[in-house]
């Protein structure tokens, strides 16, 4: 499964703050993914970060992806949504020049619409016209010349269009909203935002089960293999983010997700982006678990398999050699726990002159004040 | 004055010109414990590698950075970054105060800085001219920006203080409040009384307001 990890942002312990010296730390790290943020007006100047950055991607195996505005409102009166959708315009452009994958939007309140296919339908319309421009700015054949250093431009896809879950009631962007405009607009994405979906689901996100669940709905609905995910610790009351914290200190956790992608997730093709205050710590943490899971699930494979061929050679049914391996570990654990005094007589047995001297002191120990320190020392070596 | 059980840490100038400091110097006044990371009488220059992060901050209540800080070069940028992610790490929260730059151009720029960081931010303050600035490069009205920044960035607390009405405004996750603090006063003064009952006054909408109410300044 091509499973890519990243920071949303230039790492916090990155010394210097350009996004090639980002990706350089990134890649130290043992991740390969990055969201770049343009959450405010893109300055000329970060252009030529943004090249360096592209031909980097380009060369590598390194993933880039970009955010949109935060301050969207694409379901607001014709000047909000204009407005936004010129910010959007710089972001789709500076998305071509950075090579990335995934463009992620927001969409913003509900304002005059009602959550329903109407808001829907509006939502898809707008980011229909965001696929078809963000395909007209890449590999323009008369363009060609002019970006030969470039050559992702015309050789590359162009950028998935993501579109983001929103954490608030109040905000456009439910998993439903997001998979049904996904599954009608070619060339979108969905974003899930684990924390987003996790607070605005009352905490649903708590199981391996309950991210099967998620993604199953997903494969249904957008039927697509192709995710872009957002995870981090959310702060949640009354089906509303509160705000980002750390994995660690969130109800929302990655283990279960970890679990759910080691066992079945063999069929996406996913990117997750660690937006946590502490951006390249949590994607190293969620690495770490994801790796972890992964162990876990070879070694349980291992031992199906060996026990499968145990069975064969003795003629018997694997689940009745578990359940006979099931029995045996009991009695050991029994045994061990149950029988403890025999255990340390056991030894004492053997090594003939140990237990003796350990008599003669508990013995003696009873008289004389000296032999208790002894006693003492002698306890410690038991454990 | 009596001791207030809040402690408090700042990234500032040396020369306390920046807003942090002021906050950070009112707050000393009303009996905090104040802790200034770049050392008054440094005279060689500001090392960043010099400051004990852990040391420093394991036990603060608050890390108090202003927004212009970012602006003054590599070294007090690294500064500005590092202290927020160990503000994260050490469980102290960050108070980040955005004024407007003595060079009035770089708003944007350090504004970009913040945003970057915006979800180390526990408490964000705007001062009023910052407020006016950071509306204008949003292309959002002025009135609805604090409630907007702090849905969009998730930011637990976003405030400003009218110095000229003693008006505070306050928004946070349980609510908005407005509040007539009765005394013309600093920003410097209402935010490191803000600051230090906080912590103290309580859970919930009732605890910020009167926080923000706070007569102890």
């Amino acid at each position: 499964m091509p499973l890519k990890l990243g920071p949303a942002g230039v790492p916090l312990s990155c010394k210097g703050r350009t996004i090639v010296e980002g990706m350089d730390d990134i890649t130290v790290l043992g991740l390969d993914a990055m969201e770049v943020q343009t959450v405010r007006t893109i300055q000329p100047q970060h252009f030529d970060q943004y090249w360096q950055a592209g031909i980097l991607s380009w060369k590598s195996d390194f993933e880039m992806n970009m955010h949109g505005p935060y301050y969207a409102e694409l379901l607001g009166s014709k000047r909000e949504r204009n407005r936004t959708l010129s910010k959007m315009e710089t972001s789709l452009q500076a998305g071509k020049i950075i090579n990335a994958r995934h463009l992620t939007f927001h969409v913003g309140p509900y304002a005059e619409y009602e959550p329903g296919p109407e808001a829907n339908e509006q939502v898809a319309n707008v980011m229909a016209g965001v696929v078809d421009r963000v395909r007209e700015v890449w590999g323009v054949a008369e363009e060609e010349e002019d970006y030969a250093a470039f050559p992702w431009v015309h050789e590359a896809e162009p950028s998935l269009v993501g579109v983001e879950t929103s954490g608030r009631q109040e905000l456009w962007g439910t998993v439903e909203e997001v998979l049904e405009v996904c599954n009608h607009v070619e060339g979108t994405v969905p974003v899930l935002n684990m924390g987003h979906i996790h607070a605005r689901g009352h905490g649903r996100l708590r199981t391996s089960e309950d991210y099967a669940e998620l993604f199953d709905q997903a494969r249904e609905t957008y039927g697509g293999s192709t995710f872009y995910c957002h995870f981090a610790g959310v702060e949640h009351r009354m089906g509303n983010a509160l705000h980002y914290t750390q994995i660690k200190k969130s109800d929302l956790k990655f283990e279960p997700f970890a679990e759910y992608l080691a066992e079945e997730g063999d069929w996406m093709d996913i990117t997750i982006i660690s937006d946590s205050p502490l951006l390249e710590h949590d994607a190293m943490y969620m690495l770490q678990h994801y790796d972890k899971a992964r162990q876990r699930l070879l070694e349980i494979r291992a031992r199906d398999e060996r026990r499968a061929k145990l069975a064969a050679q003795q003629g018997i049914d694997p689940e009745e050699l578990k359940r006979k391996e099931e029995e045996a570990a009991a009695a050991r654990k029994a045994q061990l726990s149950g029988e403890a005094p025999k255990a340390t007589k056991k030894p004492a047995k053997k090594p003939a002159k140990k237990p003796a001297k350990k008599a003669q002191k508990s013995k003696s120990g009873k008289s004389g004040g000296m032999m208790t320190f002894d006693e003492g020392k002698d306890e410690d070596d038991v454990f | 004055m009596a001791s207030v059980p809040v402690r408090m840490v700042c990234l500032g100038r040396m020369d306390r010109s920046d807003a942090a400091s002021r906050v950070m110097e009112a707050a000393g006044r009303m009996g905090v414990e104040t802790q200034f990371l770049v050392d008054h009488s440094l005279e060689s220059g500001f090392d960043q590698g010099s400051i004990d992060w852990r040391g420093s901050l394991s036990s603060a209540n608050w890390l108090l950075v202003s927004s212009s800080s970012v602006l003054e070069g590599d070294i007090m940028r690294g500064a500005w970054g590092a202290s927020l992610t160990f503000s994260e790490l050490e469980g102290s929260k960050v108070a980040m105060i955005v004024s407007v730059p003595d060079d009035p151009s770089k708003m944007g720029e350090a504004w970009g800085f913040v945003i970057e960081r915006i979800r180390q931010i526990s408490l964000l303050f705007l001062s009023h001219r910052a407020l006016k600035a950071v509306a204008e490069l949003e292309g959002t009205k002025q009135e609805l920006l604090i409630g907007e920044i702090r849905k969009r960035g998730m930011v637990p607390i976003v405030c400003s203080f009218k110095s000229s009405d003693g008006i505070a405004i306050v928004s946070h996750s349980l609510g908005d409040e407005v509040v007539q603090v009765g005394e013309k006063m600093g920003f410097d003064r209402w935010l490191a009384g803000f600051l230090c009952r906080l912590p103290i006054s309580g859970p919930g909408a009732t605890g910020i307001e009167v926080a923000a109410r706070s007569k102890d300044k």
